[in-house]
């Protein structure tokens, strides 16, 4: 049997040329099962001292949605703003399936390091972070944004500038308040 | 924390960061924070060199160890309860949603139903509210051809779902196609399809995924339509294989060029989804070349390439035979790129099918006449000739107004030169080209007659008016409409009149012959070549209408060729009004004397030598003048002549290759002639020669075909005895 999203999205991302700003979040479900695919793919594929880059995730999921729906994404970084999203479902969805308990216990850095960390205490981690982030888009969402395009999505802060219009500086700094933001947040008793 | 209360601390935290931690403190000191403001600050600073490589690393780098392999298990929810069903297995997933089989827990009945359930990863305010959107919709869809709900609730864990109507069959164009259905089983199982649409969009919902596996026929062979409304939220179709994404997996087969443009979608979009829908249960192919293209290209063809017709890409059972000509129009049309080419309507659609199935025309084509004429011909032979006649006649009024409105403008033009005259010239060209675009706005109007739908533009209001009906309304108007045109008039009772001899209605083709020839005497005066010719059709019915004075009819012939030679000896009529006055002399109750058979083989070898020249040897014409002759011969008890005649007529026929319905009516002839000799065998293999010919040939009209068996009964009885 086939499933035919096409032109759902392109209706959907009509919607959104139109300033709907819903449609992004009914975009969501399409594109999230593209990434996860694109995730599973590319897990399936890993070789010893792969790395896996969330850009490469989202690119080839860009890729394929292009050639899918025939939409010629106009802003490409529109794209990656919800691939970041995406990216950021796909991880929790996946993280609350192997975190045996909701919060590390102790202070995550998403460090190289960290990936000696039990799986289930970062996949705790990431659920944890997950709600902080949530937090601080109540209080500053383009700030939210910002983290969630660069943890989430993995992208350049040249790429988070041009999609949300902003200079390289300012996502930097942006950048840096969330950290510390958000690591006093992920510490916190 | 207020957002307002962090953009303060966020900028002089910010601004802090940049300077070294000597200047940070004096920093502080004047950024004038409220104590609150500044611990804030500073236990945000504090952390710095702690966080330095905080996020470091990309949350997919750090999380593929739980990425990977390790799906979610996607039977997690058989055996729970929802609501009172228990989940049996999972159905389908994709989007937001997923499908399950359940059955009822209470054990109250055994009932299968299908229950749609929101992902939990997307179990959002937002996304929960469009998923009661639809359920509200799907609840006023109360049809015997749409998936029926059921239930709706959440579980205790907040996921909203839906309880569906669980229906067990084949997509439809599997249902087909294993079934091996005939053409006009899979139009009705579409048609009920298009009801559960058309019900729909009554409902001012557009399902925007109709799709075979959207369609599903149950044992009964009843189809279903499942995701309606809801398609946009959920869809069930879809089967993840697990792991890897199968190329071609998601594919827009049966997305609209619109959909593909990103245009707004209205019904003409479900109009267009069930032309694909159509196209595939007849042929089970694509009307674009699918195969091999990626699914980019596959967008563009739809939006841009011109489909196949379905007769061209059958792959079924159904023979392309079949859906040559209206079916492949049909489908076409709703597969046109521009919404408003298609059916405006899922109703006209599905009525355009039902049309094809009763043997009507369809609507389906652009509207030309020789496509009407066929499908008119088919039903009602009588009413095609009259069509043909009328128009016919009316093109030649319409050029002929024409022409004189053009000749009238030039002498407008040449009348501009004499000053005196120009007004005059002028006003008349101005009316005779009015009088030229009435007459066209009449022949329009009339021209709906052929239309199927005449009746909606015409003032009756019902449908199936009687070509009989069209031709007496038209009579009607054009005495009025057209009073200021006469010969036209004239023409057109000339050709309804032709139209009730046709159909064996002698009187009123009489009173319209007569009211020709009163018309052309008006416009012509009383010696003119279509005087003539309007005396002569009078004739022709006199001798078959009960109250008419025979006694008329000879003279009056006489007279119409006596006309006719004087002012048009070419005129192509004549050897047809020298042969109705031969056979008139050769009756037995009109004449029969020796001197009127000899008038009537001179008037005859006449007709023949006009015919031999208008037309040549071996037409129809001729050859009755010669059947004539063999007829003279037969009144005058010279049967071998007769014979001989009729011998060679037969012979003309085979060799002119006519093998159609006059060549039936020779070889008949000939059997009676060979019967009256005595030669009854001969006679009888040639009654049957001629009725087999008469039966193959399509175009003998019901009545003459009787006739003809009946002649052919009789005969043979006769030839046995």
């Amino acid at each position: 049997m086939t499933h035919q999203p096409a032109a759902e999205i392109t209706q959907i991302l009509r919607d959104w040329n139109d300033g709907d700003e819903g449609a992004k979040e009914r975009l969501m479900p399409f594109v999230y099962d593209e990434l996860k695919r694109q995730a599973r793919l590319l897990m399936s594929r890993e070789r010893p001292g792969h790395t896996l880059q969330p850009t490469a995730l989202v690119h080839e999921a860009f890729l394929r949605l292009s050639e899918q729906t025939g939409i010629d994404w106009q802003n490409r970084h529109h794209f990656y703003g919800i691939a970041s999203r995406l990216m950021r479902h796909v991880l929790v969805d996946h993280a609350r399936l192997h975190a045996t308990e909701k919060r590390g216990r102790r202070p995550v850095h998403f460090s190289i390091e960290d990936v000696q960390i039990p799986v289930e205490e970062r996949a705790g981690s990431i659920l944890f972070l997950d709600e902080a982030l949530g937090r601080l888009e109540e209080i500053d969402a383009k700030q939210a944004r910002v983290v969630e395009m660069r943890f989430f999505g993995g992208m350049s802060n040249g790429e988070i500038a041009d999609s949300l219009g902003v200079s390289e500086r300012t996502v930097r700094r942006e950048w840096d308040a969330a950290r510390l933001w958000l690591y006093r947040e992920l510490n916190r008793k | 924390m207020e957002a307002d209360d962090w953009k303060e601390i966020k900028a002089v935290l910010l601004e802090a960061l940049r300077l070294g931690p000597r200047e940070r403190a004096s920093y502080l000191d004047g950024a004038g924070l409220t104590p609150e403001a500044r611990a804030e600050v500073e236990s945000l600073l504090a952390l710095e060199a702690e966080a330095e490589d905080f996020m470091s690393l990309p949350a997919g780098e750090f999380s593929k160890d739980f990425l990977g392999g390790h799906e979610p298990p996607r039977d997690a929810l058989v055996g729970q309860r929802v609501g009172s069903y228990e989940i049996v297995s999972e159905l389908g997933s994709g989007g937001m949603g997923a499908v399950y089989l359940a059955r009822r827990a209470d054990g109250k009945f055994e009932q299968r139903v299908a229950v749609k359930m929101l992902k939990r990863e997307f179990n959002t305010e937002r996304l929960r509210r469009a998923f009661d959107r639809e359920k509200e919709i799907l609840a006023a869809l109360a049809h015997p051809h749409i998936a029926a709900l059921l239930d709706a609730g959440t579980t205790d864990d907040a996921v909203p779902y839906l309880v569906m109507e669980y229906v067990r069959g084949l997509p439809f164009d599997e249902y087909c196609q294993s079934r091996a259905l005939p053409l006009n089983a899979r139009l009705k199982l579409f048609n009920k399809v298009c009801d559960a649409v058309a019900f729909a969009h009554r409902n001012l919902i557009v399902h925007r995924d109709l799709k075979p596996s959207n369609i599903l026929v149950n044992s009964d062979g009843e189809p279903k339509l499942l995701d309606f409304g809801i398609s946009k939220l959920l869809d069930a179709g879809a089967h993840e294989d697990g792991g890897v994404t199968q190329p071609g997996a998601l594919t827009p087969h049966y997305a609209s060029p619109e959909q593909i443009r990103g245009e707004p979608v209205t019904t003409a979009t479900d109009v267009y989804s069930l032309g694909v829908v159509l196209f595939k249960i007849l042929t089970d192919n694509y009307p674009y070349d699918f195969a091999n293209l990626t699914n980019g290209a596959l967008l563009w063809e739809i939006a841009g390439a011109e489909p196949a017709a379905p007769s061209e890409s059958a792959r079924t059972q159904i023979s392309p035979s079949l859906l040559r000509g209206d079916l492949d129009n049909i489908v076409l049309k709703s597969l046109r790129k521009e919404p408003q080419g298609r059916y405006q309507t899922v109703e006209q659609f599905s009525a355009d099918i039902w049309r094809f199935i009763d043997g009507q025309p369809v609507l389906a084509r652009a509207a030309t006449l020789p496509y009407r004429a066929r499908k008119f011909y088919g039903r009602n032979k009588a009413a095609v000739i009259a069509a043909a006649l009328i128009l016919l006649s009316l093109c030649a009024g319409v050029a002929a107004a024409v022409s004189q409105a053009r000749a009238a403008r030039e002498q407008a033009r040449i009348a501009a030169e004499a000053r005196s005259r120009a007004e005059q010239e002028t006003e008349r060209a101005r009316a005779e080209k009015e009088k030229a675009e009435r007459t066209s706005r009449f022949m329009q109007s009339f021209l709906n007659y052929a239309h199927p739908h005449w009746s909606r533009l015409g003032t009756r209001g019902r449908r199936d008016v009687t070509v009989r009906e069209a031709l007496d309304d038209a009579v009607a108007r054009m005495e009025t409409e057209l009073s200021d045109a006469p010969e036209l008039r004239a023409d057109l009772h000339y050709t309804v009149g032709e139209v009730h001899r046709t159909r064996h209605e002698y009187e009123t083709a009489l009173r319209h012959f007569r009211r020709s020839l009163d018309l052309y005497r008006q416009v012509h005066g009383e010696e003119h070549p279509k005087v003539a010719r309007a005396i002569y059709y009078v004739c022709t019915v006199m001798d078959d209408v009960t109250d008419a004075p025979i006694g008329e009819v000879e003279p009056l012939l006489r007279e119409a060729i006596r006309m006719m030679r004087r002012t048009d000896p070419e005129n192509v009529n004549l050897p047809y009004m020298l042969q109705s006055l031969a056979h008139w002399l050769m009756s037995a109750e009109h004449g029969g004397s020796e001197s009127q058979m000899a008038e009537a083989e001179r008037l005859i070898h006449e007709a023949k030598t006009l015919f031999l020249r208008h037309y040549g040897e071996n037409h129809v014409a001729t050859l009755t003048a010669d059947s004539s002759l063999a007829t003279l011969a037969r009144s005058r008890g010279d049967l071998a002549r007769a014979e001989s005649i009729r011998e060679e007529l037969v012979g003309r026929f085979r060799r002119a290759g006519e093998g159609g319905y006059s060549h039936a009516w020779a070889i008949y002839y000939l059997a009676e002639v060979k019967l009256a000799l005595g030669k009854g065998a001969e006679a009888e293999a040639l009654f049957a020669q001629a009725a087999d010919l008469a039966r193959r040939h399509g175009g003998a009209d019901d009545g003459s075909l009787r006739k003809l068996a009946e002649s052919i009964k009789q005969a043979r009885a006769a030839a046995r005895r």
